[in-house]
């Protein structure tokens, strides 16, 4: 970088052409939305075709911690190399990651709720949705991106329809919601990348 | 007509480096030195003078066996960028 000269017309050039190329650097993270969108609705699927197989509820459910328990587990290695291979951390990567911890937290409350009897599955569902809408409605406003802030929007629809659902639909609604929310924008993102 | 300017900062290469960290949480050494296109003496040299103004941290340890540098701007940082933007923009203005 040469010295001489350096004008304040130099300088201003100069921070916007690094801000912006810093900006560039920031990834999406696409993956989590890939493997987490296909990990649901492979369960939801799963989970609907076995109840319409005729197979006890309890065993049909059981598509739900193998899968998302394998998804968990992907996570956290990816999580790992991503941080380790990361040369530059970003204030919305931060942001990002507390938002999805936060997500996991709710959701993981929910799950405790079922398994203690407290809340059904019927009523859990929708609220499951709700909360699958806020976190990618978030993360599109977070890195500006549409696609994700309309997905998630289409969730709260979703989720008022599922309160008014059977079990089977709320399955069905449920693969929907996470194919607006989670799969398309995660290709979406990759055309952007 | 510069004497406004911080002289710390108002240098190409040490803008630079102040730029790119205003806008993220930390980034590495390496990673400072592509986007800046600067050699790795050169860019040692600056960002110890940042260091030293107390413009920026630079933390050292290790990846992999391998040394690893991350720099990050500190609050008295930020405030010297800002009041550095502020007067090139008044500069701007005046012209």
């Amino acid at each position: 970088m040469a010295k001489d000269n350096f004008t304040e017309q130099d300088s201003l050039q100069l921070i916007y052409r690094m801000i912006e190329d810093a900006r560039g650097d920031l990834k999406s993270n696409r993956f989590f939305y890939l493997l987490w969108g296909w990990a649901v609705l492979a369960a939801c699927l799963l989970h609907y075709g076995l109840l319409q197989a005729g197979v006890h509820w309890a065993k049909a459910s059981l598509a739900w911690p193998i899968l998302m328990g394998g998804a968990g587990i992907m996570s956290v290695f990816a999580a790992r190399r991503l941080s380790r291979e990361a040369r530059v951390r970003s204030h919305i990567s931060r942001a990002i990651v507390y938002l999805w911890l936060g997500v996991t937290g709710a959701l993981l409350t929910l799950v405790i709720a079922i398994l203690l009897g407290s809340l059904s599955f019927p009523q859990a569902y929708p609220i499951f949705i709700m909360i699958y809408g806020l976190a990618t409605f978030a993360s599109g406003g977070i890195i500006r991106f549409r696609p994700l802030l309309i997905g998630g929007a289409l969730c709260w629809p979703i989720a008022l329809i599922a309160t008014q659902a059977d079990f089977m639909n709320q399955l069905l609604l449920m693969a929907l919601a996470i194919i607006c929310s989670y799969l398309v924008p995660g290709y979406l993102l990759g055309r952007r990348e | 007509m510069y004497k406004n300017l911080d002289p710390l900062i108002h240098q190409p290469l040490r803008l630079a480096i102040m730029s790119i960290l205003v806008s993220v949480a930390s980034a590495e050494f390496n990673y400072l030195k592509e986007k800046t296109a600067s050699t790795q003496g050169n860019l040692s040299i600056q960002l110890k003078k940042l260091k030293e103004a107390g413009y920026i941290e630079i933390e050292k340890s290790f990846r992999d066996n391998y040394p690893l540098t991350t720099c990050r701007i500190t609050p008295e940082g930020v405030t010297a960028f800002e009041a550095y933007a502020d007067a090139i923009s008044a500069l701007l203005d005046k012209k």
